[in-house]
């Protein structure tokens, strides 16, 4: 016993000395859910933990800042002709980490990659329906033609990393998938299943990073990664519950960004009592938000007014929109006899039984049924469920992106949701799709906007902030609304 | 005993046959549809769907899919992952060896545990000593895994910082790979640094699972040897004069077979992944892999993860078995003798 406890200490000292030394400028984050695939051009593409990693391999013609809105990137800047013809000026000092040159004809690659008929990237379908054709005409200078004028396409770029044309024509998508090839600030070194190691790249057009090696690793339980925080193992942990807020204290501190997602409860308008637009407005207006926002969130979070957050275009901020107004609900839901049931996935559970508490206020019956997760999605999806609280992501920032999968009739059997459809509202998403006019986009919006607080097919709830646990030595870094993350600047002390 | 394995072989091929088809159609059957949560929230038009079907196959009839499975699968190929775009085997198997690894070191400690405080207790029988160990045991049975494991987390990793927190090495210790397991591996090659932060990353884990595991050693064991110390048998070893030592050796050996049918038991069911432990440390194991293979309605995945876990189960019952036979006489004599 003696001898084993002897080794076990040495070992312990040996393992805790070596990892002390070689962490230096080694940042690590703990991210909560595990990295899809890393090249582009594949689905999974993932979500915000898979874009985080693909992010600092690659970078895209744009990128969104914590406005949203799209900024340059590896295009320097761009013009509109006739709504239609979209010139993007190229940065001319960028290469790829294996030393092929940036420049418009490896735009041209990778946009003609994903408009492609065969192509398996997740953005085909958009942007082939945008994009009629891609050309160069100059080293530095690519041109993009859209069939019509194409609002969103901007910040469908910002999504449409940039790999090596040559590169991945030789390696061949799984190839390239081992080790992918970018123009990011990071060079791709290793995966080892979900842990992912970067390493700086000292040639970086944006200037190279502080910390010499980056590291993403999965830890998808919440209390175990605000331990390897606190232990010192990572130094970045996301998506903190908002209530767990107050744990992040000692050696650690949260980190607050806005977030991208939107929180509403769905009411079917082809089932009783939802099939009344009044019933839906009073259920809205029974819903006291900030109370939502001081007692679940702690503050983390905004209330909704309407279905969509300051940042995003499409916002309107000076309209009073939904309002707490339980007396006008009560008048109209405590004649309302059937009993409602509103569908939830158990992580969105808590926000389900307040808004069920919000509505038995009002006097309306309800009740709560957690569903499993890919059942829940089946029943909403096909438009079964009566009534459902969940989330939408709206990382693009504008108000299309719901709009096309939610409200716009020609959505498809397999984004039913609340079943609501209205040809004015059809005609407002055309004429907004057709313009390339932010200020005229902005007012059909508003008319959007002011048509879905009144039909009501969704009472919005609430946006919550995206909460990090930062450890205390790092400085240099700040959380961003888009979950991606800028890591040039970061240092570890 | 060659017939009794033959048997058992037979019948473990009529099990995973039966498993196979079980998880086959259950999975299929449950809602939701691998190509949505494939796609996630990107907006994808219903053709670009539709040929993600075609693409995995899932367009085909269900029976289709299922004797293609079986050919495969009888073939050795489990398919690739939908999700993680990789062989099915290689995630498989990759993950059980993790699965694997946590359960034998769990399950020696567990021993080494439970069994000197079983002989301990039954020699001590309804003295102090014994009812201190018996509740020990109680309450090593009642922790929750979950609980005990950030506990031991924040106790050890957080607070004296002894241990990390999770994964199955340090991810700046570089390990050649030789049969997958990080502590065989790391003696293999004598990479010392390398069996630190991999003893030091499986201690956390190993103990979790550990604690409920010594608690039934010891409750199992502590009855047979009790039942055990009071035979004939021992009186007669006794008398003749035979050192303690050696006494204790024949009562264990008589008293081992429960315990030896519980542990075997009980590591069949850790192979097929301690999801919880796995979850809280972040071990990169089977049952993590296959709750989020279900999680993501990823069928390949889902059918290669249950039926390597079956497999585990089936052999490890049959093993137990043997051990069993080789323990006890009895058996082995009641069988041979017909």
């Amino acid at each position: 016993m003696k001898v084993a406890s002897l080794i076990i200490g040495a070992i312990a000292a040996i393992g805790i000395g070596s990892s002390a030394l070689a962490q230096q400028s080694r940042l690590v984050v703990g991210q909560s859910d595990k990295p899809a695939l890393i090249n582009p051009l594949q689905v999974p593409a993932g979500g915000r933990e898979t874009r985080a990693i693909k992010r600092q391999i690659f970078d895209a013609l744009v990128v969104q800042g914590n406005s949203l809105q799209p900024q340059p990137q590896l295009a320097k800047s761009w013009e509109v002709k006739d709504g239609t013809v979209w010139t993007f000026h190229l940065r001319d000092d960028v290469t790829f980490h294996n030393g092929e040159p940036f420049d418009a004809e490896a735009a041209k690659f990778n946009l003609d990659m994903i408009i492609a008929p065969d192509s398996k990237s997740a953005w085909h379908s958009q942007l082939s329906s945008l994009i009629e054709k891609v050309e160069v005409i100059g080293p530095y200078t690519l041109q993009v033609t859209t069939f019509k004028p194409a609002p969103t396409l901007l910040v469908i770029l910002a999504f449409q990393e940039m790999v090596a044309p040559k590169y991945y024509m030789e390696k061949g998508p799984e190839g390239f998938e081992a080790a992918p090839v970018g123009t990011g600030p990071f060079k791709f070194v290793s995966r080892d299943g979900s842990t992912v190691t970067l390493a700086r790249n000292e040639n970086y057009w944006g200037g190279a990073p502080q910390i010499s090696e980056l590291v993403f690793k999965t830890i998808p339980e919440v209390s175990s990664r605000i331990a390897a925080l606190k232990a010192g193992e990572i130094h970045i942990a996301d998506r903190i519950p908002n209530d767990l807020t107050d744990e992040l204290t000692g050696n650690v501190k949260p980190a607050v960004a806005s977030g991208t997602r939107i929180y509403f409860l769905g009411m079917n308008v082809d089932q009783d009592p939802f099939k009344d637009p009044e019933v839906r407005r009073a259920v809205s207006k029974a819903i006291d938000r900030d109370l939502m926002v001081s007692a679940l969130y702690k503050g983390q979070a905004r209330p909704l007014n309407q279905p969509a957050f300051p940042e995003m275009f499409g916002y309107q901020a000076s309209i009073e929109g939904v309002t707490y107004d339980p007396e006008a609900a009560k008048a109209v839901l405590s004649s309302v006899t059937t009993p409602i049931r509103i569908d939830v996935r158990q992580a969105d559970l808590m926000l389900a039984q307040a808004t069920q508490g919000f509505l038995s206020q009002a006097g309306l019956k309800a009740e709560v049924q957690v569903v499993e997760d890919s059942a829940f999605n089946d029943s909403i999806q096909s438009g079964r469920s009566q009534a459902y609280v969940s989330s939408w992501g709206v990382a693009e920032g504008d108000l299309d992106a719901i709009l096309y999968r939610h409200f716009w009739s020609g959505r498809g059997a397999t984004s039913r949701y609340t079943n609501y459809e209205n040809p004015e509202l059809d005609e407002l998403f055309a004429a907004a799709r057709g313009t390339t006019d932010q200020n005229e986009r902005l007012a059909l919006y508003a008319k959007v906007i002011e048509i879905l607080n009144n039909d009501a097919p969704w009472a919005p709830l609430v946006n919550p902030s995206e909460v990090y646990g930062v450890s205390a030595n790092l400085s240099g870094w700040e959380p961003q609304s888009t979950g991606l993350y800028f890591m040039t600047t970061a240092t570890l002390k | 005993m060659l017939k009794l394995i033959l048997y058992r072989f037979g019948q473990a091929v009529v099990v995973l046959l039966f498993v196979s088809a079980i998880v086959f159609f259950l999975i299929r059957l449950t809602p939701g549809d691998p190509v949505d949560i494939f796609l996630g929230e990107q907006n994808v038009s219903p053709e670009q769907r539709q040929a993600y079907r075609r693409a995995l196959g899932l367009d085909q009839s269900i029976f289709v899919q299922y004797l293609n499975f079986l050919w495969n699968a009888v073939q050795g190929d489990l398919g690739q992952s939908i999700y993680e775009r990789a062989s099915v085997s290689s995630l498989v198997f990759n993950a059980f060896l993790a699965t694997a690894e946590l359960a034998v070191v769990g399950v020696l400690i567990a021993v080494a545990m439970g069994v000197p405080a079983a002989l301990v207790a039954a020699m001590n029988h309804n003295r102090l000593s014994d009812r201190f160990l018996s509740a020990g045991a109680l309450l090593g049975f009642s922790i929750p895994t979950f609980w005990l494991g950030i506990i031991l987390i924040l106790g050890l990793s957080v607070h004296l910082g002894l241990f990390p927190t999770g994964g199955r090495i340090g991810g700046d210790v570089a390990l050649q790979k030789i049969t997958g397991f990080v502590i065989l591996d790391s003696i293999l090659t004598g990479n010392l640094r390398a069996l630190g932060s991999g003893l030091l990353h499986i201690a956390l884990p190993a103990l979790t699972i550990a604690v409920a595991l010594a608690a039934s050693v010891m409750q199992v064991l502590r009855g047979s040897l009790i039942a055990v110390k009071e035979e004939e048998f021992i009186y007669a070893l006794r008398s003749r004069g035979l050192t303690q030592d050696v006494i204790y050796r024949h009562m264990l050996r008589n008293a081992a077979p429960p315990t030896v049918i519980i542990l075997g038991v009980k590591l069949g069911g850790l192979l097929g992944g301690a999801i919880i432990t796995e979850s809280v440390f972040s071990w990169p194991g089977l049952g993590r892999l296959i709750i989020d293979a279900i999680r993501a309605r990823d069928y390949p995945l889902v059918q290669g993860g249950v039926l390597l876990m079956a497999m585990a189960f089936v052999i490890v019952s049959l093993i137990t078995d043997i051990i069993h036979i080789l323990l006890d006489p009895r058996i082995r004599d009641g069988r041979e003798g017909k």
